[in-house]
């Protein structure tokens, strides 16, 4: 029997797993899609190549490349951008790691509180949560980002719309700032050189400003996985879950088996006991006992998880409240260079407490191209679609086709896209069910995913109106000549909330340590856990500072150990004896 | 540990299971619109025809599809960037099964282009839809996005998000990356249409630290 079976390699579990880890405990963490051990030889920059959302490397689906994706029933016009493999979703992020909003949270006595959807507060309060957050930021680590030129250009006119800088990690007012980034920043030939010759490491250290985060991070050329420059899971946690034993006094290296589907949580005696799960490329059926499980497979893939297992869901909260930040983009095209392929792909945000966020957001061009061709309200210039919003200030809404797309993305060193980042309402109706009008997979019923997203309450769609405005402002303000808002349908990329912790057992899934309070054993450590939608920031590094928290609660709780956060140092995923463990081992 | 086999694991590596999710409802749909018979009897030929319409609706070029729609250009286009090729071999790896799902797909843009315009049955193209006006092309989409019947969840979904889709495969290597060598047999056209200079490990762009700030307070 294991101690401690996670479930999921994504953002949240490999934190867990590196935890307890180093604790000694005996950890088994399970992957369903592939691992990709030799990254520097198995991926590109080509995005047809690693982005394509069917036959790309990151996509939502398994090992065996030939085999379909896994596949979700989406009643409505909507993407769900995720990758399956181990380091999940931070395959592909872009490491931005701000810390939560204080609004968000139980604790917050602050005069404009009421702009927060206190209803649905976290549980515990931030203070409680800044230990975690600190914990986490060494070790990736995270890092004040660097600019380039789009960098300086959208902090410029982020500065001239009369926004103060930020100069705390803690949002406390309307501000800009660099972003706060779990990416190593460039040193040495990093950023300053094209020559890839030069680019290989130790030469070069940390981003080399290649504007290729969404493809993966393999920069630089030749450096051990856990130096890196973007701190996705693969690159940090994970291979320091691998060589715990060789860094962590008493530690003991995690157990990880990637191409393994969860199929069902085990239980006995109403507490959880073990997992069964599928080999994919062989379709073995295998089974583990553990006496703790972590659930951490996603927002989508653990509520359907939980339902396929058969577990209780009391109050029926099982895969509701799912938040995803309503994303929108606005673009502007400008009459100068802007660098938007190149350097580092989003170093620059702005924060507006009970409202959302922007950030801007470098891509390349076949990205690019699906952004600005992607819409709910209709085709600029033909139909709106009925879609809500408005203009706020752009010279066009909707997806642009045909000459108006060749004409606006004429060059793509002069385009400047800004995400603006919605803090919306947990609400019931926005949920992952199982599919009954869609078969099931090898794995079970499929999950489906409901957005009504039409119907969001007021106060989401006035967020969302008001950082669109505020995006077309910091662009015109920039100096873009035309502006573009896309007014996206659902794009699917922070996704939280769908297993909440919460205060009241009426409206929550998980207790304040995160275990469920239906099924004792059963921790759940990714965004699902998450109980809104942190007032706009991206979720990843939230998740991380509550799944260290979730495994000192797990060691504390079940193996009769003491807490270590804010007790003991930290050890960084770059630090030497780390680094020498994952050379000697070829991880 | 224990181990087994299912009989679903059997039956997927036999080929027997296709993917799911709310495009599998898709054959379900086409049945309620009476469209299932046109599907099975569309051509490669035609279903070519349709996504190379597509492909010149999102991103016209000098091409004859281009030219069909009354909106060119005078350099390649969606069609020359191989966007049409790539939509059917993509859509097909979506959804494996005995009819290509490639052909469904198509069957919804064509048989709505006939709703948008019945003469677009006769033309240059095999394809409806491609036998469409630009505006007409628009209307489809219109039309499509619009549909609250019942059975309209696949098509919305498409309707939503084949024009992003299209342009992705365009504008990036899809239409000349050798998938096995993983290296490119030309130069993307969307590289050319978007003045963009390719990948690199590294680009000469660090301009140093907003007010020299290398450290949030706590």
């Amino acid at each position: 029997m294991r101690d401690v079976i996670v479930i999921g390699a994504g953002g949240g579990g490999p934190v867990v797993a590196k935890e307890l880890a180093a604790r000694g405990l005996d950890v088994l963490l399970l992957e369903a899609g592939p691992r990709f051990a030799k990254s520097s030889r198995e991926w590109t920059h080509f995005e047809a190549d690693m982005s394509d959302p069917i036959r790309g490397h990151f996509r939502f689906g398994p090992a065996t490349h030939a085999a379909p994706v896994w596949s979700r029933d989406v009643p409505q016009n909507s993407f769900v951008w995720q990758t399956a493999a181990v380091g999940g979703s931070t395959l592909h992020y872009y490491g931005n790691s701000p810390r939560a909003m204080p609004g968000v949270f139980a604790d917050y006595t602050g005069a404009d509180a009421a702009a927060y959807d206190r209803a649905h507060a976290f549980p515990i309060g931030y203070r409680d949560l800044l230990p975690y957050y600190d914990w986490v930021e060494h070790v990736l680590p995270v890092e004040t980002a660097a600019m380039g030129t789009k960098e300086e250009l959208f902090l410029h006119g982020a500065g001239k719309t009369g926004l103060p800088v930020q100069t705390g990690k803690d949002i406390t007012r309307d501000s800009f700032r660099p972003q706060e980034n779990a990416i190593l920043q460039p040193a040495g030939t990093a950023g300053r050189t094209n020559k890839r010759s030069r680019l290989v490491y130790p030469k070069a250290r940390g981003c080399t400003f290649c504007g290729h985060c969404a493809q993966g991070c393999i920069e630089p050329l030749r450096s051990p996985r856990n130096l890196r420059a973007k701190r996705s899971t693969d690159n940090s946690y994970v291979p320091m879950a691998l060589t715990a034993d060789a860094w962590a006094q008493g530690g003991r290296a995690v157990t990880l088996v990637a191409d393994a589907f969860a199929t069902r949580i085990e239980t006995t005696g109403g507490a959880a006991s073990g997992v069964t799960y599928r080999r994919g490329s062989t379709g073995e059926v295998l089974r583990e006992d553990a006496k703790v499980v972590v659930l951490a497979a996603g927002a989508i893939e653990s509520p359907r998880l939980w339902l396929n297992s058969g577990l209780p869901n009391p109050n029926a909260w099982v895969g509701r409240g799912l938040t995803h930040h309503f994303l929108d983009v606005v673009v502007g095209r400008f009459s100068r260079y802007t660098g938007s392929s190149k350097g580092p792909a989003s170093a620059a945000r702005a924060d507006f407490p009970g409202r959302g966020g922007l950030e801007q957001v470098g891509i390349t061009p076949g990205l690019q191209a699906q952004t600005l061709a992607s819409s709910d309200a209709g085709i600029a210039g033909f139909y709106d679609n009925g879609s809500p919003g408005g203009l706020n200030g752009a010279d066009a809404r909707g997806r642009l086709i045909g000459k108006r797309l060749l004409r606006f993305f004429a060059d793509i060193d002069r385009l400047m896209n800004i995400a603006c980042i919605v803090d919306d309402d947990v609400r019931p109706e926005n949920r992952v069910t199982l599919s009954t009008t869609s078969p099931p997979d090898a794995h079970g019923p499929v999950a489906r995913v409901e957005l009504p997203f039409r119907q969001s309450p007021p106060r989401t769609f006035a967020n969302r109106e008001h950082v669109v405005g505020r995006a077309v402002q910091v662009l015109r303000a920039a100096g873009a000549r035309e502006v573009v808002r896309l007014n996206w349908a659902p794009v699917l990329l922070h996704i939280h909330g769908t297993l909440r912790m919460g205060t009241s057992a009426a409206d929550s899934v998980l207790d304040t340590n995160c275990e469920s309070r239906a099924v004792r054993r059963l921790f759940v450590a990714d965004n699902s856990a998450l109980p809104n939608a942190l007032g706009g920031p991206n979720p990843t590094l939230t998740t991380q500072a509550l799944a260290t928290r979730t495994a000192e609660k797990i060691f504390q709780i079940y193996f009769g150990g003491d807490a270590w956060v804010g007790r003991e140092p930290p050890v960084s995923s770059i630090d030497p004896q780390v680094t020498k463990a994952v050379v000697a081992r070829g991880l | 540990m224990t181990k087994g086999y299912s009989r679903r694991g059997l039956l997927e590596r036999a080929g027997l299971l296709a993917a799911a999710g709310v495009l599998a409802q898709l054959p379900e749909t086409l049945r309620i619109r009476g469209w299932v018979e046109d599907a099975q009897a569309a051509t490669a030929g035609a279903t070519r025809d349709t996504f190379d319409g597509l492909a010149a609706f999102v991103v016209p070029g000098r091409d004859r599809f281009s030219r069909g729609q009354g909106v060119r250009t005078r350099r390649p286009g969606g069609v020359e960037a191989g966007a049409g090729r790539e939509l059917v071999a993509a859509l097909d790896a979506l959804m494996p099964g005995p009819t290509p799902f490639s052909k469904g797909v198509a069957t919804v843009l064509d048989q709505t282009a006939l709703a948008v315009a019945p003469s677009a049955a006769h033309g240059r193209f095999a394809s409806p839809f491609a036998n469409l006006s630009f505006r007409q092309k628009a209307r489809t989409f219109q039309l499509l996005e619009a549909d609250q019947s019942p059975e309209a969840g696949p098509l919305r979904f498409l309707a939503g998000n084949l024009p992003g889709l299209t342009a992705f495969l365009a504008y990036s290597e899809a239409g000349v990356l050798n998938r096995k060598k993983r290296r490119l047999r030309a130069r993307p056209v969307g590289w050319r249409l978007a003045r963009y200079t390719g990948p690199a490990d590294g680009r000469r762009e660090f301009k140093g630290y907003f007010q020299g700030r290398r450290r949030a307070g706590a």
